[in-house]
């Protein structure tokens, strides 16, 4: 079933100083089936973070729309946004997004209260924290973690809501590579567990961990591949040649 | 000429938050410098009698606004120093040594110290001269006389010379102990999480104590003057120790409290606030002080005003009243006066005569034991007069009668009887009753000493009383005959008559005229009222100039908490109510306090007008309600205004 379609999708941006006009994304088209782990890869200015942010609703799509389980994303009101957001969506950023003033704790609680759902908050804390091994930080707070904890922290706060799409950007771009794999593994078990999963990455080896990867070039989706049967070495290899080809201008 | 270019240059990219540090320093430099100028102004020599207290009151304002000055450079400077850190970072990384850094940094300070003082300097002059053309004309009396004085002058440009060589202090430090790396981060480095500070806590509570301690037990009117400047830095001081402490305990509290802290509205706002309190509760708390400085000034200088007045109403039952002895040869007769306002063609009314004894100061013991004594000005002290129940009967027609050994009693200023017995030496009196008032008597001391007229029984009664109270005088100089009388006739003509009275004046003969006294009143008063509007002034806009820097500034310091927030799922309106949440917090918690420190300040204040003669009228509370609205009304503005610009900062998604 497919619980997200992003139909001819076109972004611009003007420039504040000139009228000229920036186009970030020119025609993405995809769909992202219930229970998908994609990856969406790309050179610096390749869109992808614009897509990722339109997906989020934290910007507006010049034109195409944008559908998450038949829900038409541009048809929501302004004052909406942040309620979809919070209800529908879980967030993991590159530099974390930690509240500092909030412990851990309160941070993984924080899209709860703001959703008024405090209710059974407790079972819901110790079962995420068991899964991301953060047990022994509830109680710190996050200007005394590493960045592997401030992220799987993030991943707690992003899940707690049992959001319908996780939405990951380069979850893994400020961590080293022991922490990326812990954290990478964190996502296939996730994906395991039944999260649907898009994440926007430059990092070959973050997308060897995807079942479907997109690449994005000069705004539009130029290649993708599916993992298929393929082990997560065959993936990242694949990943690389089509990379080079990316980067080649061929396909 | 490199490192002036580098500091320049520093100024002018972080002009964002220099202009808000500049800003606030000006406002200080204005407010000091305005009290320097008052404390040396010949307006306020000009008081007479009531100079030395606004002078000690000016001297009391001048140290809680220096300390003020003082906190606030610094706590404004704390916003600033973040961003410079990490250019010295930046600097550093290119090859900079520390001592270069700290060069640049004191050419900066030096910068700032110039802009503010010139701006400050010419700002509380303008200010003041402008106040004063506009406040002359609303009070309604003559000029006031503020000079351009050096002394003043000096005093701003040291104090403040001062305050920049602590900034520069604590730069270097900051400099001197962090290596470069930890400069480039500084400005992301977040506060961390506040511990309970039970010795702050401690402090906080004993100073609070005993600066309220102070005010509650003050004995009299005179301690009051020399402990009101203890009690006020007492209390100056705990209120700082007690924001700190005390809020974090509070919101540590809530915290835990899980029903109220797991609400949308409420878990932002006491995180938040509990993470910024170092730096909240210096804002807060200087605020409250403010705001209480404003309701003292306002209270005492209003209460001075006011008393005033309702104090000649009592004193000068008429216009004119002479006091004369008859039994001595050189007395004035009622024909004497008569003869004179004939002859300068004014015509005397509603006049009366009375005869009392003279005023003699006693001292009343528990059991009501009156006995002679000197003028100390201790709280046991009484001024008691004695007449005669035939005059009594004649002044106010009553068919009272009285036993021999009983006295009607009358009380004025607050004096009060609390047994039925009264000793005067050996003779004891039954007090038949307590007098509500003696017609045409006055219904106050113009000392404002507790007082009583007690009426006895008869003229022997009278004299074997009276002789242990007036022993030299006895017996042609004890009683003493008042005229009271209002005049009608031309103005000049009543001139010419004082004068008359003036030349005839001696030992036996005094006159006090309610015009006069007034006109004198007036002048002082009316200078005490001013600076007392001045003060005032200047203390609720330095309040506002400091709650919007405060929001400002830690707007700019929210805007990425915000962001975040956002970004997980906070709507506007959330935001709005979090921020909403957060102002009823600043807003209220002030003012709150400075009513409580205001409540237990008022014994003191009583005490203390009490020893410049000036009891506290009604009409005082109607102008501390006022004052309160008013205060309350320009701050609730003040926020409405910055917390839009507050919102506009921290829901700007980049």
């Amino acid at each position: 079933m497919t619980i997200l379609s992003v139909n001819h999708l076109k972004k611009e941006y003007k420039s504040k100083r000139s009228t000229q006009k920036v186009q970030a994304l020119k025609d993405v088209d995809f769909k992202v089936d219930e229970g998908e782990f994609i990856a969406i890869m790309g050179e610096s200015g390749s869109g992808k973070s614009t897509l990722l942010n339109c997906i989020a609703t934290l910007d507006k799509p010049t034109a195409g729309h944008i559908f998450l389980k038949d829900e038409e994303l541009a048809s929501l009101k302004d004052k909406d946004l942040a309620a979809y957001r919070r209800d529908h969506l879980g967030f993991v950023f590159q530099d974390f997004n930690l509240l500092d003033t909030l412990s851990v704790k309160d941070n993984i609680y924080l899209p709860l209260v703001l959703a008024k759902k405090t209710k059974g908050k407790e079972e819901k804390l110790a079962t995420l924290a068991k899964q991301l091994g953060i047990e022994d930080l509830l109680n710190k707070y996050p200007y005394e973690l590493s960045g592997g904890q401030q992220q799987r922290v993030a991943i707690g706060r992003a899940l707690i809501t049992k959001p319908e799409l996780l939405l990951c950007d380069e979850p893994t771009g400020a961590l080293d590579s022991k922490n990326a794999a812990d954290i990478l593994n964190l996502f296939d078990e996730c994906h395991e567990n039944g999260q649907t999963i898009l994440m926007v990455t430059h990092s070959s080896f973050s997308a060897s961990h995807a079942g479907r990867v997109l690449f994005i070039k000069d705004g539009t989706v130029f290649h993708q591949l599916y993992r298929g049967e393929k082990t997560e070495q065959e993936m990242l290899v694949a990943i690389n040649d089509a990379m080079t080809n990316l980067l080649g201008g061929q396909s | 000429m490199f490192y002036v270019k580098l500091a320049f240059d520093s100024l002018r990219k972080n002009k964002e938050s220099y202009l808000p540090f500049l800003l606030a320093g000006t406002a200080a430099v204005a407010l000091n410098f305005l009290v320097q100028l008052l404390i040396y102004s010949s307006g306020v020599k000009n008081l007479q009698f009531a100079s030395d207290i606004v002078r000690l009151l000016l001297v009391l304002g001048q140290v809680i606004i220096g300390l003020l000055s003082l906190v606030i450079m610094i706590y404004t400077y704390s916003f600033l120093k973040k961003g410079k850190e990490k250019e010295f970072g930046l600097y550093s990384i290119l090859g900079m040594k520390k001592s270069d850094l700290v060069k640049i940094s004191l050419i900066q300070q030096a910068m700032s110290f110039a802009i503010t003082i010139v701006t400050g300097l010419i700002t509380g002059f303008v200010f003041a001269k402008l106040m004063i053309l506009l406040l002359v004309r609303m009070v309604g009396g003559k000029t006031f006389g503020m000079e351009l004085s050096l002394p003043a002058l000096v005093c701003t440009i040291a104090f403040f010379f001062g305050i920049y060589a602590v900034l520069t202090i604590i730069d270097a430090i900051a400099v001197a102990r962090t290596n470069t790396l930890d400069l480039m981060k500084s400005e992301k480095k977040g506060a961390s999480a506040p511990k309970n500070r039970w010795i702050f806590f401690l402090l906080g509570t004993i100073a609070l104590v005993w600066g309220y301690g102070l005010s509650l037990t003050v004995p009299s009117p005179i301690k009051a003057v020399n402990q009101f400047f203890v009690a006020v830095l007492l209390v100056a001081v705990a209120t700082y120790l007690l924001f700190i402490a005390a809020s974090t305990l509070i919101l540590k509290t809530l915290q835990k409290k899980e029903s109220y802290y797991y609400q949308s509205k409420h878990f932002i706002t006491v995180s938040n606030m509990l993470f910024r309190m170092k730096q909240n509760a210096v804002g807060l708390a200087s605020i409250a002080l403010l705001t209480t400085m404003t309701l003292v000034v306002t209270v005492t200088t209003a209460s001075m005003y006011f008393g005033k007045a309702d104090l000649i109403q009592k004193t000068f039952p008429r216009d004119v009243q002479i006091s004369t002895n008859l039994d001595n040869k050189d007395g004035i007769s009622k024909e004497q006066i008569n003869d004179m306002l004939a002859k300068y063609d004014l015509k005397a009314t509603d006049s009366y005569t009375q005869t009392t004894t003279e005023v003699a100061r006693t001292s009343m013991s528990k059991d009501q034991h009156f006995t002679s004594t000197d003028f100390e000005n201790k709280p046991n002290e009484r001024n008691v007069q004695f007449m005669t129940l035939d005059e009594y009967q004649a002044i106010t027609g009553s068919k009272q009668t009285l036993n021999a050994n009983e006295v009607l009693a009358y009380g004025l200023n607050g004096a009060k009887l609390t047994k039925s017995s009264v000793y005067f030496g050996k003779d004891h009196y039954t007090v038949k009753q307590n007098l509500k008032n003696i017609k045409g008597m006055p219904s106050a001391m113009p000392d404002m000493t507790a007082s009583f007229v007690f009426v006895l029984p008869t003229e022997d009664s009278l004299k074997s009383v009276a002789k242990n109270f007036f022993p030299a005088s006895l017996p042609d100089t004890l009683m003493q005959t008042n005229y009271y009388f209002n005049l009608s006739g031309s103005a000049k003509h009543e001139e010419d008559f004082y004068k008359a009275l003036d030349n005839y004046q001696g030992n036996y003969m005094t006159f006090q005229v309610k015009s006069m006294t007034e006109k004198v009143m007036n002048g002082i008063y009316g200078g005490f009222f001013f600076i007392g509007i001045l003060f005032s002034i200047s203390f609720i806009l330095a309040t506002g100039l400091m709650i919007y820097y405060k929001q400002i500034s830690e707007g700019k310091a929210d805007q990425a908490q915000f962001e975040i927030l956002q970004k997980v799922g906070m709507s506007e309106g959330e935001i709005k109510k979090t921020i909403r949440s957060q102002i009823i917090w600043l807003f209220g918690l002030p003012i709150a306090v400075s009513l409580i420190h205001l409540s237990f300040a008022m014994p003191m204040i009583n005490k203390l007008l009490l020893a410049f003669s000036v009891p506290l009228t009604s009409a005082v509370y109607v102008v501390m309600v006022s004052t309160i609205l008013l205060m309350v009304i320009i701050y609730y503005i003040i926020y409405k205004i910055t917390s839009r610009t507050y919102f506009k900062q921290v829901t700007e998604l980049n």
